[in-house]
C-alpha cells in the first residue's frame, strides 16, 4: 500500500507539495474538506486532474483530520495505491429522509458481492435518518462484509453538507467504497466517553429520528432549560447534551446527537432514531474520558488488525466532541497516533454522526459523539 | 481586546516582576491562554448548571417516589436478583408475617408458605429472564385467616428488582362474588328462549346466549371472533330479512342516543318473525353498553293471522247466508206474483183466438214474467232456494261436451285449456247446474281478460282435511272432486274478492252484468253442500277453486226424465188451500180446466173445517207458508182423521228449505211457485196416481 497525503489550506495552498507526486496510480483518493474550501478553491479539479484515473470519495466536514492536525476550512486529500487490494464505488441520491432505508438497500446492491471485504460508506449529514441509512446496507451487504463510515458535517452551522463522488460534490446524496482482497487487513472501533446524568426518561413522542417529548413533556424545553445561555446556540450547542437511548429491555445504550430543532413544532431532529418507549438520559463530557474513549478506540483497531500493523487510519470523531475539547482537540487525535504508531498515515474528519460496531464482533450502529477509527493494511 | 483572564492575570503577576514586552508571540500566547481559561469556566458553569437542575428533578422524583409509598397501601421489597430483600418500605408492613427489620437479608421466596414461596421462587425467575414485570397472587395464613396477597415484580436497572406487595383479600371476595354473579347471569342467559346479545358502547360484540345463534342462524364461526364488532351479525342477519334498511335504520337510530330503548318487529324471508327490543346499560347516567334481545313470536304470528283469516272467512260466510235469506225472501213474494201473472197470462192466452189482437201483448206480459222468474231462480240459486235435481254426473264429461260452446263464448285471444283428471268421481248435481257454474266462471274469467290470455279449467279428486277446514269456515272435511278455473287475467283485489259472491255486485260497467253470475255459482256449491275458494292477486290473474262433494253410490243411479207430452187431466176432488188470493184463483182456474173437483180454503183452519164438511177428497193442494195455520199444522191435522190422505205442498221456498227449517219432512209431494199450469196439472196427477205408502208426516 502507497499512501500520498496532502493538504490544502487557503493561506498555502497544496503542502507539503503538489499533487501528484505517487510514483504509483493510486485506486482510490479520499478528500475530505470545510464546505467553504470544497465550495470555492477548485480543489477536486486539482484532484481530478492529479489522480484521473483513481475513484474519488469523500465529503464535507466540521474539521479535517491530517495527520495529528485537526483543522477547519481546509482540504486534506489522501491517494492509496493498494498492491494487492481492488475498491469499487457506488452513489445514490437520497431524495429525502423518508428514503434512508431504500438508499442504504440501493446502495448495497448496487455493489458486487463476491470477494468483498468491507465497506466504507459516507451520506450527507442533514438530510438522512442514519439508523435507517445504516439498517438498510446491513440488509442487503452479505453477513461478513463490515461497514464503517460517517455523515458528512457542516461545521457547527448545520446548513449544508455535501459528499464527493466523481468530478464534483453534491448535497442529499451518499455513496459507498468497497474493498475486495484477500490481503487486505481492516480493524475498526468506536467508543464515546460520554457520561449519562440525571435521571432516566422516557420518550412518549417521537417520529423516526424526530423527538417532540420526554415524559411527556417538551424535549426542546428541557435543551433549553439545561443549556441555559447557551440556548441561543441551538441547533450546536445541544451537542454539549447528546443523549443515551435504552431500549425498554435494556439493551446496550446508543449516543444520539442533536442535528436540527424546529421551533414551530417544538421538535428536535437527532441523527439517528428515536424510538417511542425508550428511555432517554442526558450525557455529559469530561476531557479526560473523552481523550481516553479515543485510545480505547484505537485499541480495539490494533487488537483486530493482529499482528498487521496498520498502515491507514480513517478517524471519524463527532463534531460535538470537537465543540467540547476545542483547543484540546488534537489530543484525541495523538492519543490515537500513540495506540497505531508513526506508520500509520491518520486522515479522517469531524462528523454528523459514525457508522461502526462498538467492537468487531458487535453489530454496526449509526453512532454520535464517538470517536470511529477504521484501520487498513496490506499484507506483502 | 478582551480583558485577560483573571486566573491568567494573577499568573503573570506572580510569575513576572515586570511583565514581558508585548509582541505577537506573546500575544497570541496569552490570548490563547485566556481563551481556555474562559472556556474551562463555561464548560464548568454549564456542568454546575446542569447538575444542579439534575439533582432538583431527582430530588423531586425522589419525593414522588415517597410520596406513592405512603399514598399506596402496598409493601415496597428491593430485591437483588436472587431474591434478598435489600430495603423495605411502605405502610402494608403491619400485613406481614414477620416484622419489617426481620425481612431484610432474608430472600423473598423464604417465606412460612411452601405455595407462595414457589409462586415467588418461580416469578423471580421469569423477571431475571426476561426483564419484564411479572405479577404473582397467593396465600398466606396469618393469625390463622387466609388472606391473598398480591405480588408485583418488577425488574430495575443493574439487575435489581421491585416487589410491591399487595393486600388483595377482599379484592379476592369481591372477585368471587363477581364470578358467581357472571354464572348466574351466564346461566340466566342461557337458560332463556329469547335470543340475548350484549354490545358495549362502541357496538363491540361482549356476550351472548346460544339461542341468539340458533335463532338468528348464525354460523359459530362468526359468532367465534370475538373481536368482531356488531356489524359483523348485523351484515349476517340483513340478508334473511324482509327489509334489512328498516333494520338497520333502526339500529342507526338507537345508536345514536346511546339512552334509548327500542322495540321492532323484524320479519325474515323465510317467514321467522322476532320481537327485536334494545335497551341501554347505563351507569353513572352515561350509556356504556346496550342489550338486544331477540324473540320468535313466528307461531303466535301465525296463529293470529289464521285466526283473522277465519274470522273474517266467517263473517263472509255470515254476510253471505243473511244476504241469501234476504234474497231468497224477495224471490219467494216475488214468485207469487209472477206464478199469477205466467199462469193467467198463459190461461188467457189459451182461451184467445189465435188472431186476438191483444194476443201479442199478452204474450209479451208473460214473456216479461218469465224472464222475471228466470232472475228470481237465480236469486233462489244464490240463497240455496233453488230446487236441484241431483244426478251422479262425471264433470270432465261435462266439461268435455261443452268445451267448444265455452271456447266460443271466451273468444279467439283467450286459449282455453282442459286438465281434466280421467279418475274424476262423480259428483251428485243437477247436471245443468254444473253448466250454470262453468259457464258463469268463464264469463267472469273472458271479463278479466279483455286482451286475451288463457283460461285453464282443471279437475282433480281430493281430500279437505280438518287443517283446512279450521282456516276455511264454511267448509265440511271429506272427499270432493275439484273443479278449479284459472285465468291469467287482471285479478282482484282484497275488497273486490270480498264482495264478489255477493248478489248484484260487479265490476263491469252499468249494463253489462247482472251482477248474478258468481253469486249462482256460490248457491248452487253451497245448495250442493260444497265449497267454494277463490285465490286472486292484482295483476296475477284469479283462480276459483269449486269443491264438490263425491256422491254416494246410490246416488250414482242415474234417472232418465220423462219425455214431455200434454199435461194430464183427471176428475178427482180437490181441496186447495192458499193464502195468496192471485195463486189460489190461478191454481182455482188451472185445476178446474183440468177437469178436478174442487174446494177451496184461504188457510188451514178453514181448511180442516172444510174437509170435516165435505169429507172424501182425493188431494189437498196447500200453501206451505200461511197465517194462523200453515201448511205443516193442516197436514197433520188431516192425517190424524184420513191417515192416507195425499197432500201436495206449495211453496216459494224451495222444498229443501222448506225441510232444512222442519217445516216439511223430507220426500213430501211438493212444487216450486212459480209453477206453469202444466207443470201443476202433471205433479197432481203424478200424486194421485202414486201408490199410497201409508201416513207420511209432512
Amino acid at each position: 500500500m502507497n499512501i500520498e497525503q496532502v493538504r490544502w489550506q487557503a493561506a498555502t495552498g497544496w503542502s507539503p507539495g503538489p499533487l501528484g507526486q505517487l510514483r504509483a496510480q493510486p485506486q482510490l483518493v479520499l478528500m475530505f474538506g470545510g464546505p467553504q474550501a470544497l465550495r470555492q478553491s477548485g480543489c477536486i479539479a486539482d484532484v481530478v486532474a492529479a489522480y484521473p484515473k483513481a475513484i474519488l470519495f469523500g465529503c464535507s466536514t466540521a474539521g479535517e483530520i491530517f495527520d495529528t492536525h485537526v483543522m477547519d476550512d481546509s482540504v486534506v486529500v489522501t491517494a492509496i495505491h493498494f498492491e494487492h487490494t481492488r475498491v469499487r464505488a457506488a452513489h445514490a441520491d437520497i431524495g429525502g429522509a423518508a428514503n434512508s432505508y431504500a438508499v442504504g438497500t440501493q446502495l448495497a446492491t448496487s455493489i458486487e458481492h463476491e470477494g468483498l471485504r468491507h465497506v466504507f460508506a459516507l451520506s450527507d449529514g442533514l438530510g438522512i435518518n442514519g439508523s435507517d441509512f445504516v439498517q438498510g446496507l446491513k440488509a442487503f451487504l452479505p453477513e461478513n462484509v463490515t461497514i464503517t463510515g460517517g455523515l458528512s458535517g457542516d461545521g457547527a452551522r448545520f446548513q449544508q453538507t455535501y459528499i464527493i463522488r466523481g468530478t464534483t460534490h453534491s448535497s442529499g446524496s451518499a455513496g459507498i467504497i468497497g474493498f475486495y482482497g484477500d490481503r487486505l487487513t481492516i480493524g475498526f472501533g468506536s467508543l464515546g466517553g460520554w457520561d449519562p446524568f440525571g435521571p432516566e426518561r422516557l420518550i412518549t413522542k417521537s417520529q423516526g429520528n424526530v423527538l417532540y417529548e420526554l415524559d411527556g413533556k417538551s424535549a426542546l424545553a428541557l435543551y433549553k432549560e439545561y443549556l441555559g445561555p447557551h440556548a441561543a446556540g441551538l441547533p450546536a450547542t445541544g451537542l454539549l447534551f447528546p443523549l443515551s437511548i435504552r431500549g425498554a429491555q435494556s439493551e446496550d445504550p446508543v449516543v444520539r446527537t442533536i442535528l436540527s430543532v424546529d421551533e414551530s413544532r417544538q421538535s428536535m431532529t437527532f441523527a439517528g432514531d428515536i424510538p417511542v418507549g425508550a428511555y432517554a438520559r442526558l450525557m455529559k463530557a469530561n476531557f479526560d474520558r473523552l481523550v481516553d474513549g479515543a485510545t480505547v478506540a484505537a485499541r480495539t483497531c490494533a487488537t483486530a488488525m493482529g499482528p498487521s500493523t496498520a498502515e491507514l487510519a480513517i478517524l471519524i470523531s463527532c463534531v460535538g466532541r470537537k465543540l467540547v475539547l476545542q483547543q484540546r482537540i488534537e489530543e484525541e487525535v495523538e492519543a490515537v497516533r500513540d495506540v497505531l504508531g508513526a506508520g500509520a498515515v491518520l486522515t479522517g474528519f469531524y462528523s454528523y454522526g459514525e457508522i461502526s460496531p462498538f467492537t468487531p464482533t458487535a453489530r454496526c450502529e449509526l453512532h454520535n459523539q464517538t470517536m470511529t477509527i477504521t484501520t487498513f493494511a496490506e499484507a506483502a | 481586546m478582551p480583558q485577560r483572564h483573571t486566573l491568567l492575570q494573577r499568573q503573570i503577576r506572580s510569575s513576572f516582576a515586570e511583565p514581558p514586552a508585548p509582541s505577537a508571540e506573546w500575544t497570541a500566547f496569552t490570548t490563547a491562554v485566556g481563551t481556555a481559561y474562559r472556556q474551562f469556566d463555561a464548560d464548568h458553569a454549564l456542568l454546575d448548571r446542569a447538575m444542579e437542575l439534575s439533582s432538583r428533578e431527582l430530588l423531586e422524583a425522589n419525593s414522588d417516589i415517597r410520596g406513592v409509598v405512603q399514598a399506596f397501601p402496598d409493601l415496597f421489597l428491593w430485591l437483588t436478583r436472587d431474591g434478598t430483600i435489600t430495603a423495605c418500605r411502605g405502610q402494608a408492613c403491619k400485613d406481614l408475617v414477620l416484622p419489617v427489620d426481620d425481612l431484610i437479608g432474608k430472600r423473598i421466596h423464604q417465606g412460612p408458605d411452601p405455595t407462595a414461596n414457589a409462586q415467588l421462587e418461580s416469578a423471580l425467575d421469569t423477571v431475571n429472564a426476561g426483564s419484564r414485570l411479572v405479577t404473582v397472587e397467593y396465600p398466606l395464613t396469618i393469625d390463622g385467616c387466609e388472606r391473598y396477597f398480591e405480588a408485583r415484580l418488577l425488574p430495575l436497572l443493574e439487575g435489581r428488582i421491585l416487589a410491591i406487595v399487595r393486600d388483595v383479600t377482599g379484592r379476592k371476595a369481591n372477585e368471587q362474588a363477581l364470578a358467581r354473579m357472571v354464572a348466574t347471569l351466564q346461566a340466566t342467559l342461557e337458560s332463556t328462549t329469547d335470543g340475548i346479545l350484549v354490545v358495549d358502547a362502541h357496538g363491540k360484540l361482549v356476550s351472548f346466549n346460544r339461542r341468539l345463534v340458533q335463532l338468528l342462524h348464525i354460523p359459530e364461526d362468526v359468532m367465534e371472533r370475538r373481536s368482531s364488532d356488531n356489524n359483523a351479525i348485523v351484515d349476517y342477519v340483513v340478508g334473511q330479512l324482509v327489509d334489512p334498511e328498516m333494520y338497520q335504520a333502526r339500529i342507526r337510530e338507537v345508536y345514536a342516543d346511546p339512552k334509548a330503548e327500542s322495540f321492532d318487529e323484524i320479519v325474515f324471508i323465510d317467514g321467522r318473525i322476532f320481537e327485536r327490543y334494545s335497551k341501554p346499560q347505563i351507569l353513572n347516567d352515561c350509556g356504556i353498553g346496550r342489550v338486544w334481545s331477540y324473540r320468535d313470536v313466528t307461531g303466535p304470528r301465525q296463529a293470529e293471522a289464521a285466526l283473522r283469516r277465519s274470522e273474517e272467512q266467517l263473517r263472509q260466510a255470515q254476510k253471505m247466508e243473511a244476504i241469501g235469506r234476504l234474497a231468497g225472501g224477495v224471490a219467494h213474494d216475488f214468485n207469487n206474483v209472477l206464478t199469477a201473472i205466467i199462469g193467467f197470462g198463459e190461461l188467457v192466452l189459451a182461451g184467445m183466438p189465435p188472431k186476438d189482437p191483444l194476443r201479442t201483448k199478452v204474450q209479451y206480459m208473460t214473456t216479461a214474467a218469465s224472464r222475471g222468474s228466470e232472475l228470481t231462480q237465480q236469486l233462489l240459486a244464490f240463497s240455496r232456494h233453488q230446487v236441484i235435481a241431483a244426478n251422479a254426473v262425471d264433470i270432465s264429461t261435462i266439461i268435455a261436451n261443452h268445451a267448444p260452446m265455452m271456447q266460443r263464448l271466451i273468444g279467439g285471444t283467450i286459449e282455453l285449456v282442459q286438465r281434466t283428471h280421467p279418475g274424476t268421481g262423480l259428483v251428485s248435481v243437477d247436471p245443468v247446474k254444473i253448466e250454470q257454474i262453468l259457464l258463469n266462471l268463464a264469463i267472469n274469467a273472458r271479463d278479466a281478460m279483455p286482451g286475451g290470455g288463457r283460461l285453464v279449467i282443471e279437475t282433480a279428486n281430493v281430500v279437505l282435511d280438518e287443517h283446512y277446514v279450521t282456516v276455511n269456515p264454511g267448509a265440511v272435511a271429506g272427499n270432493y272432486v275439484m273443479l278449479a278455473v284459472s285465468d291469467s287475467g287482471s285479478g282482484m283485489t282484497r275488497e273486490v274478492q270480498s264482495k264478489v259472491f255477493e248478489p248484484f255486485f260487479t265490476t263491469k260497467e252499468v249494463g253489462k252484468g247482472t251482477g248474478l253470475g258468481l253469486s249462482t255459482v256460490f248457491g248452487i256449491v253451497k245448495q250442493v253442500g260444497g265449497h267454494i275458494g277463490l285465490y286472486s292477486e292484482p295483476g296475477s290473474g284469479t283462480v276459483f277453486k269449486v269443491y264438490l262433494p263425491l256422491a254416494s253410490a246410490a246416488a250414482a243411479a242415474d234417472t232418465a226424465n220423462p219425455p214431455e207430452s200434454a199435461p194430464p187431466r183427471g176428475g178427482e176432488r180437490i181441496l186447495l188451500v192458499e193464502d195468496d188470493d192471485a195463486v189460489r184463483l190461478l191454481a182455482r182456474e188451472v185445476l178446474t180446466q183440468g177437469g178436478y173437483a174442487l174446494v177451496e180454503a184461504s188457510n188451514g183452519i178453514d181448511a180442516l173445517a172444510l174437509a170435516e164438511r165435505h169429507q172424501g177428497f182425493d188431494l189437498v193442494v196447500s200453501d206451505v207458508i200461511m197465517p194462523a195455520c200453515g201448511g205443516r199444522g193442516l197436514s197433520e191435522e188431516l192425517r190424524l182423521k184420513w191417515p192416507d190422505i195425499r197432500i201436495l205442498f206449495m211453496s216459494g221456498f224451495t222444498d229443501g228449505a222448506i225441510i232444512d227449517n222442519g217445516v216439511l219432512n223430507e220426500g213430501v209431494p211438493f212444487i216450486q211457485k212459480p209453477f206453469r199450469p202444466d207443470a201443476l196439472l202433471r205433479k197432481v196427477r203424478e200424486v194421485l196416481d202414486a201408490p199410497v205408502r201409508g201416513a207420511r208426516a209432512a
